[in-house]
């Protein structure tokens, strides 16, 4: 099968699923799915509940495929997510200090947890290069660490907060969920999570170049560390302005990008654009999941978790064989 | 021979001194919810009241005119009960207070002769006293028949086993009123019980398991608790919107654990969603009764619970006016305070959610 025979597949699902998406639900109208008109608690429940819900989850599912693919590429590493780099329990750590801090204001929350993505983000580096072990392997034992700090770093607020007023909140976002999603978090997350969707999609060929040595780097013009360093804060910016708005939602970076590499190729041209649609499709299925399956609403980051684990062990296995056939 | 006679001697003198002196005999046993007979020489002068829900178990305590004096120490939890028995303890302030999550060894300084604490505590700290030598007791308060239990085991902690049958028995007569008054109504609404937290726009919603007292009571006073037979035994379940409209209820009742229901009520009369749904289906949407804190919990408040719940189901057959009635029954005869401070304290915080 062509590249463009792939691509073609993938868009017709993603297209098909949001289509699904939007008429699955608990509450189905009594006149019919398409008659949704003449029931106008169903298109208000459409309108304002399951599209806003879509939109950020194709967001979400796209936002963190990017940045896990990214963050895997400028790393050399395949394992390099922002869930393993602990990049997440930072943003998830800012987060929840922001709500301390600033209970009543989104902006704060977000400027905070894009802070310590990017404080986490340079303490893995520092840390990773003061490890004189293999550098793949210096890089996760570093994530390994600054998540364990973070993560201790949040079981402290929680630990600390006011049990009455903070804690609720800290709480309620810690659930991990697209089930509180409305037009107004639509219009907080999607602008800034577009725009850095955009330009790492728009930086793809030369953040490909930074996987190549520095020698062959100069000759093009790239000075590697300065255009890294903004191509990954972008990644973490990308990564926290979703994790401030959803919780902790793991396994997104870290499986899509390997599954959109198994299909595409490692060219980042071509992997990149499939990551973000592979990214939308796996966490509106998820979504969707979560919220008709059952009568209770299940928790995404189960969800992704799950499926995320399943995949995972597949994705072994295939490497596992294919390089059995080649060795 | 001669000395392995004193060998054993010594070996039998190092022995009975390392199980030291016995003080005292074990008079006194109190049977707990799980069943254990705890043994006291002499009643606790000294309890602490530790592990999750303490609003509700210090609440509890102090029914008993002997809790001021005998509690010297509560656990910090997410609820608190502290400005309701600050009103009727002045020396509550001075109680020590313990963190949340405390073990053995952040309770053992209060030197306590005996720790209260929910039988579901007792892998968690019950054990761990149990180790160091102080004696736990439980309490379970899930069910009403485990209230009444667990009732008699604070009277027989605090010696007062005549007043644990007087709180039973106005418990017994007021449920007993409540159900006679609800008996004649002709059809069960379709009732939903929802936790409402807000956050900046958005809401999450919980229902409560199908075994626990809130559900009860509903079925209880002939209302049909619509998520009953989709809720798990778990806890609380996080539902979506769209599933609270597929329920179809008649009456939604919410809960907010921080007082907050009748703004959250407001909140969603602003949403659009929720404005459809009230509208086209003539859904009635209410507040759950809250003074100090919500009456829908295992907290002595229950039987308030109990008759507001009635009223907001059935108000042709139970009036405002018995809601009213029975929480100044309530507090004077349980807390004992006195009328006055009830209407100046306690009513103003109740009438504007009766409507």
């Amino acid at each position: 099968m062509s590249i463009k025979q792939k691509y073609l597949i993938t868009i017709l699902v993603f297209f098909v699923l949001i289509f699904i998406a939007t008429f699955a639900g608990r509450y189905q109208s009594a006149s019919g799915v398409l008659d949704y008109k003449s029931d106008p608690l169903f298109k208000r429940l459409v309108f304002d509940i399951r599209i806003p819900r879509i939109i950020l989850s194709i967001i979400v599912g796209a936002g963190l495929a990017a940045s896990g693919l990214i963050m895997q590429t400028i790393f050399q590493n395949s394992l390099a997510d922002p869930g393993i780099l602990g990049i997440n329990q930072a943003a998830g750590f800012g987060a929840a200090l922001g709500y301390i801090l600033f209970p009543t204001s989104n902006l704060p929350i977000r400027v905070i947890a894009f802070v310590s993505g990017i404080f986490a983000l340079f303490l893995i580096i520092l840390i990773s290069r003061q490890i004189n072990v293999y550098r793949r392997l210096s890089l996760i034992f570093a994530g390994i660490a600054v998540s364990a700090f973070f993560s201790a770093g949040l079981g402290l607020i929680k630990y600390l907060a006011d049990p009455l007023n903070q804690l609720p909140s800290i709480v309620f976002w810690l659930l991990g969920s697209l089930s509180t999603t409305n037009w107004q978090a639509v219009a907080e997350i999607t602008p800034i999570s577009v725009a850095c969707i955009i330009t790492l999609f728009l930086l793809r060929w030369r953040t490909n170049a930074y996987a190549l040595n520095d020698s062959i780097l100069h000759s093009m013009g790239i000075k590697r560390n300065l255009e890294i360093y903004a191509v990954l804060s972008i990644s973490v910016l990308l990564t926290t302005v979703i994790i401030s708005y959803t919780g902790l939602i793991g396994w997104v970076g870290l499986i899509i990008p390997n599954i959109a590499r198994l299909i595409f190729g490692y060219d980042l041209r071509r992997s990149l654009p499939s990551a973000i649609i592979i990214g939308a499709i796996f966490v509106l299925i998820s979504d969707t999941m979560a919220r008709t399956l059952v009568a209770g609403e299940i928790p995404l980051g189960i969800i992704t978790a799950f499926f995320g684990a399943l995949i995972f062990v597949i994705l072994m296995f295939a490497k596992g064989n294919s390089l059995q056939k080649n060795g | 021979m001669k000395n392995r006679i004193i060998s054993f001697l010594l070996l039998a003198g190092i022995l009975i001194s390392c199980t030291g002196p016995r003080v005292g005999g074990t008079e006194i046993y109190i049977t707990d919810a799980l069943g254990n007979e705890v043994g006291f020489s002499d009643l606790p002068d000294r309890i602490v009241i530790s592990g999750k829900q303490t609003p509700m178990l210090a609440n509890f305590a102090y029914l008993f005119d002997r809790a001021p004096e005998k509690i010297i120490a509560i656990e910090n939890r997410s609820q608190s009960s502290n400005a309701f028995l600050s009103l009727i303890d002045p020396g509550f302030v001075n109680k020590l207070t313990i963190e949340k999550g405390a073990g053995a060894e952040q309770i053992s300084p209060s030197q306590p002769e005996a720790v209260i604490l929910k039988t579901t505590m007792k892998e968690l700290i019950g054990d761990q006293l149990d180790t160091i030598g102080i004696p736990s007791v439980y309490v379970s308060l899930e069910t009403i028949d485990e209230i009444y239990r667990d009732i008699r085991i604070f009277g027989s902690l605090m010696d007062e086993p005549q007043k644990a049958e007087n709180i039973i028995g106005f418990y017994n007569r007021s449920k007993e009123s409540i159900d006679i008054m609800v008996s004649t109504v002709e059809r069960s609404p379709r009732v939903l019980l929802l936790q409402i937290d807000q956050s900046e726009g958005s809401f999450a919603y919980k229902v409560p398991a199908g075994s626990w007292l809130q559900t009860v009571m509903v079925d209880e006073l002939h209302g049909d608790p619509v998520w009953k037979k989709d809720a798990g035994g778990g806890g609380w379940m996080e539902v979506n919107l769209e599933q609270i409209i597929s329920w179809q209820p008649e009456v939604v009742i919410v809960i907010n654990y921080q007082g907050k229901s009748q703004e959250i009520i407001q909140s969603l009369a602003k949403d659009s969603v929720w404005q459809e749904f009230l509208q086209n289906n003539s859904v009635d949407i209410k507040p759950f009764g809250y003074d100090f804190q919500s009456w829908d919990q295992p907290d002595p408040r229950w039987i308030l619970g109990y008759v507001n719940l009635a009223h907001l189901l059935h108000p042709e057959a139970v009036d405002s006016d018995v809601v009213i009635d029975l929480v100044r029954e309530f507090y004077m005869e349980l807390y004992g305070l006195e009328p006055e401070f009830v209407d100046a304290e306690i009513i103003p915080l109740i009438l504007p959610q009766l409507g």
